[in-house]
């Protein structure tokens, strides 16, 4: 390598450092930005090396109102995430411009540490804050490097101290990620401006319109079970019901009565379970169905048989935007109170719009007349589903103005949501409540996390018919078309398993390999990044300050201070321990140091017969033993020949003497 | 009986006589003496007239040293020093006058009043302990020993010895007023220069180079090599100087302990040993970066001696 001065490697590393910063912003910032950062930093280099003036403070003022009303123009704001780091990143370009002394130096450190931050406002994957770390690392170092006389650095130096001050840091670090009080939600939660798209559930269905159904396979949520979780075909997660229909699509009632928790009259399985549901962006939750209890307290409410987040504060429902996690119990298989609906529910759940899907209604009345029972009818019209040529398909042809009769006389091709519409009209036009339930069905079991994981390609509708004496029950008409759909759980599962064993041979090793990374994903997310007030309290539970939760937390944030600063007391005096290998120096110190209780202490530039001589003249009642003893370790340390006999001879008069000291004492 | 305990009864009277020419001024007698012990030489800078001469030429007179004495003046010239060839016309030849420098004891009196040139001729004389006149090269006598007096430099009419130059002495002592009590002894008693001439030798020469053969041989024990190497690291590291000692220094610095410790008695070095001759051996190879108050031997003491842990 090239000899470059020092001037340069400074700011060599200190470019390098905030360009790893910045970094994982780029995908985010206009490519203005990013080129002008990048032109800046190879003409800055360039300048140091050849000593080129740099800009005067016109231009670099003018640079400046330039490129905020650029920011602003691009984002139509300064405030945010987004036009905020925009904002910094070009205004570490300017400040590189006239990055001279250390103390520039150090504020496009800490604009790189800001960058930092302001990355994992965007993401909280372990991945990611391994990054930051990494990026926070080499700012440390490149401070490090600026703060210290040229001399004192070496290549490897600052990079070394850094590392050991962010190590020193941890421990702190950790206190106060574990007890700096918890806020509901996430307090940094900035205004975005692109609000994320979220894949999931739709509080609307149209199954004529959607030629193709997005198969996304990304988690949906997580369920972990405390004892085994259901069976595969039991696993069906409600999460919204739609009963408005309008000839083409189903729509939820936006206004319904509260209702309580069912209560379970006979058999069935019970399952306690806790859902880390993703962010939605919507308020309802998943539960399996039935769900029977839901945490008591003002987060839960049950609407229109839909349980969504209330915010108890603003009695309002909110939205999951970030990860939630909340503890319930459902019933499988159970016979949930066959009360009868009430008379406003039985119209809504037996509407149909005048003179649509006349076809179907023919052949509901004609299919009920030959049942004896609505029992019989259900079963008679999943028979036909089964016996006639229907077709599991996720890419059906669109329908036209009459989608109900097209579908079921026409085209038979369609998935859950084409079964699930079909399925209720029938029911309807033949006086029985149905309505239609959008939710998952399925889960894979993890074994490594212990859980279940839902993905959002395991989304799926159903039907719930009110059978009198019996309440509503579940009845999945596409499991009566595609079983495996159901067995599976999850669509492109049950098309494409087939196909990829043939393409790529046995895949366990690559699926186990996802359910471990999967695995310590959650685990991160669980321990981590969603530690909430919830976490916190079950923490300070451990620690039996549970009750007193502000006491709590600021007991156990001044314990947690104290011992990481005795832990940090304890690895300076290991660090600066005296080391002495030599047991007469040992045995040396530590009479100087019962001498030095005794009110005589030895400096530490002092000799020993130096020290022997005022000893003898502050302590006279020690000063022949005292003078024996500087002689013996004079001649068992620093005479020529001294041997082992003279060593335990001064050991000897050295613990006598100490002995004496003690028992002298006033 | 062990060549220490030998050697400091040998020495005693010696010290014993010296101090009755030089009153007072016991510990730069022996530091005078340690110094010629650890074959090295002598620098003392102080003001005219307080003892420097006397002190030379008592110590060679008690220790039976052949001596001269140079007058440094700005008009010497090297050959004053070393000598110089002469035509005999009754052989033919080019003879070799030897100069002052040819003796055992060698003062350079107000060694900074003479040129560059003639101060060189004489470092270069004390460094090789030999002369080179016309390709003829005439080893000095043994042992060795120049005293070597140096007004302070603010004085009028000096040339400073270059740092360099300085590195040539072992030593640099003061010898500075005496108290008012001897002063009074001392206008008292009888003429210095009546009672140095009534000065017995105490050793010959031979005796003095078998004394200086046992200095290398003074025991060294591992934790005192420690501080040793301790105090001129700090003086490279501690930031008070403003260059450290070298490691040529470090090793004067060791061999005038081992004098010490032989002039005392001791058959190995300890710390005090090393402390007692610190000043002198470091002090003129040394500069405080920055101006401390106080004299430069306290500052000296406080800097490196007292910042320095014993081992």
């Amino acid at each position: 390598m090239k000899a470059r001065s020092p001037g340069l490697r400074r700011l060599f590393v200190t470019c390098g450092a905030l360009a790893l910063a910045l970094a994982p912003h780029l995908a985010q910032l206009p490519v203005w930005i990013s080129a002008a950062f990048a032109g800046t930093v190879l003409w800055r280099l360039l300048a140091e090396q050849r000593g080129w003036a740099l800009p005067p403070r016109a231009l670099r003022a003018g640079a400046a109102l330039g490129a905020t009303l650029a920011v602003f123009a691009g984002y139509r704001t300064l405030n945010g995430l987004a036009a905020g780091t925009a904002l910094l990143s070009i205004m570490a370009c300017l400040k590189l411009l006239e990055t001279r002394a250390p103390r520039d130096h150090a504020v496009l450190v800490f604009v790189g540490y800001l960058l930092c931050l302001a990355t994992l406002l965007y993401e909280q994957s372990f991945l990611r804050l391994s990054y930051v770390l990494a990026a926070a690392w080499l700012l440390t170092a490149a401070l490090a490097r600026v703060h210290r006389p040229v001399e004192a650095n070496t290549e490897v130096r600052p990079f070394r101290l850094a590392a050991r001050l962010l190590a020193l840091g941890l421990p702190l670090a950790v206190v106060l990620f574990l007890f700096v009080p918890r806020i509901e939600g996430r307090f940094w939660a900035l205004p975005t401006s692109t609000p994320r798209h979220m894949t999931g559930i739709d509080d609307e269905m149209s199954p004529g319109d959607v030629a193709q159904l997005g198969l996304s396979d990304d988690p949906a949520f997580r369920a972990w079970f405390e004892g085994p979780p259901p069976p595969p075909e039991q696993r069906y997660w409600r999460m919204l019901v739609l009963e408005d229909f309008d000839g083409r699509k189903w729509r939820r009632y936006a206004t319904s009565a509260d209702s309580g928790a069912p209560e379970v009259v006979a058999g069935g399985a019970l399952y306690d379970y806790r859902i880390v549901l993703e962010p939605t962006s919507r308020e309802w939750l998943a539960g399996l169905d039935t769900v029977v209890r839901w945490p008591s307290g003002e987060a839960f409410r049950s609407r229109a048989t839909t349980l969504v987040r209330i915010d108890p504060r603003i009695a309002e429902r909110v939205p999951v935007t970030a990860p939630f996690s909340y503890s319930l119990r459902s019933a499988i298989d159970a016979a949930v109170m066959p009360t009868a609906l009430p008379r406003d529910l039985q119209r809504r759940d037996l509407q149909l719009p005048d003179g649509r899907a006349p076809r179907a209604r023919a052949l509901a009345v004609e299919l009920r007349t030959q049942s004896h029972d609505d029992r019989d009818f259900v079963a008679r019209v999943l028979d036909r589903f089964r016996r006639e040529a229907f077709e599991y398909t996720l890419e059906p042809p669109p329908l036209g103005a009459e989608p109900v009769d097209e579908f079921l006389f026409a085209t038979r091709q369609g998935f859950c949501e084409h079964y699930a519409s079909a399925f209720a009209v029938l029911m309807r036009a033949a006086g029985i409540p149905a309505r239609v339930v959008a939710g998952y069905q399925g889960g894979e079991f993890n074994a490594y996390g212990g859980y279940l994981l839902v993905r959002q390609s395991s989304a799926h509708a159903w039907n719930e018919v009110w059978l009198a004496g019996a309440g509503w029950v579940r009845v999945d008409p596409t499991a009566a078309v595609a079983p495996d759909r159901v067995r599976r759980g999850s669509l492109p599962r049950a098309l494409t398993e087939v196909a990829g064993a043939r393409l790529f041979g046995d895949l366990a090793w690559l699926a186990r390999a996802r359910a471990m990374w999967d695995a310590g994903r959650t685990a991160w997310y669980e321990a981590v990044v969603n530690f909430d007030p919830a976490g916190q309290q079950r923490l300070l539970d451990r620690l039996g300050l549970g009750e007193r939760s502000w006491q709590g937390l600021a007991i156990a944030l001044a314990t947690g201070f104290a011992l990481a600063a005795l832990a940090l007391g304890a690895w300076l005096a290991w660090e600066l321990r005296p080391r002495h290998r030599d047991p007469l120096a040992a045995g040396w110190n530590a009479l100087c140091e019962r001498l030095a209780s005794a009110g005589v202490p030895r400096a530490p530039a002092e000799g020993p017969l130096d020290y022997a001589r005022r000893v003898a003249a502050a302590l006279p009642a020690f000063a022949p033993a005292m003078a024996a003893l500087a002689d013996s370790y004079v001649t068992a340390r620093y005479l020529p020949g001294a041997s082992a006999a003279d060593r335990t001879r001064f050991l000897a008069l050295a613990r006598a003497l100490r002995r004496r000291l003690r028992v002298a004492r006033p | 009986m062990s060549h220490a305990a030998d050697t400091r009864r040998a020495l005693e009277p010696v010290i014993a006589a010296l101090n009755g020419i030089v009153l007072g001024k016991d510990r730069q007698v022996r530091l005078a003496l340690a110094c010629l012990l650890a074959r090295g030489h002598l620098l003392i800078e102080d003001l005219p007239g307080v003892g420097k001469t006397t002190l030379a030429q008592a110590l060679a007179r008690t220790l039976g040293l052949s001596y001269q004495r140079v007058q440094f003046t700005s008009d010497l010239l090297p050959a004053d020093v070393i000598g110089v060839s002469v035509y005999d016309r009754d052989s033919g030849r080019f003879e070799f006058h030897k100069g002052p420098v040819f003796a055992q004891l060698l003062l350079a009196d107000e060694v900074n009043r003479a040129t560059p040139k003639a101060q060189s001729a004489l470092l270069e004389a004390m460094e090789e302990r030999q002369v080179t006149v016309d390709g003829h090269t005439h080893p000095l006598p043994e042992p060795f020993f120049v005293v070597a007096t140096q007004n302070p430099s603010y004085q009028l009419g000096t040339y400073p010895l270059p740092e360099s130059q300085l590195d040539r002495f072992l030593m640099r002592i003061e010898l500075g007023y005496p108290s008012a009590a001897l002063e009074r002894d001392l206008l008292r008693g009888r003429d210095r220069r009546e009672l140095l001439a009534g000065l017995e030798p105490l050793l010959d020469g031979a005796a003095l180079q078998s004394l200086q053969a046992h200095v290398p041989k003074v025991h060294v024990a591992e934790p005192l090599l420690d501080y040793v190497q301790a105090l001129v690291q700090h003086t490279r590291d501690s930031g008070h100087f403003e260059a450290g000692l070298s490691p040529r220094a470090a090793i004067a610095l060791l061999r005038a302990s081992q004098a010490w410790a032989l002039l005392h008695g001791r058959p190995g070095v300890v710390p005090e040993d090393v402390q007692a001759v610190a000043r002198c051996v470091a002090g003129h190879r040394l500069e405080l970066r920055t101006a401390v108050d106080g004299s430069h031997a306290a500052d000296l003491d406080r800097l490196l001696l007292e910042a320095v842990a014993v081992p």
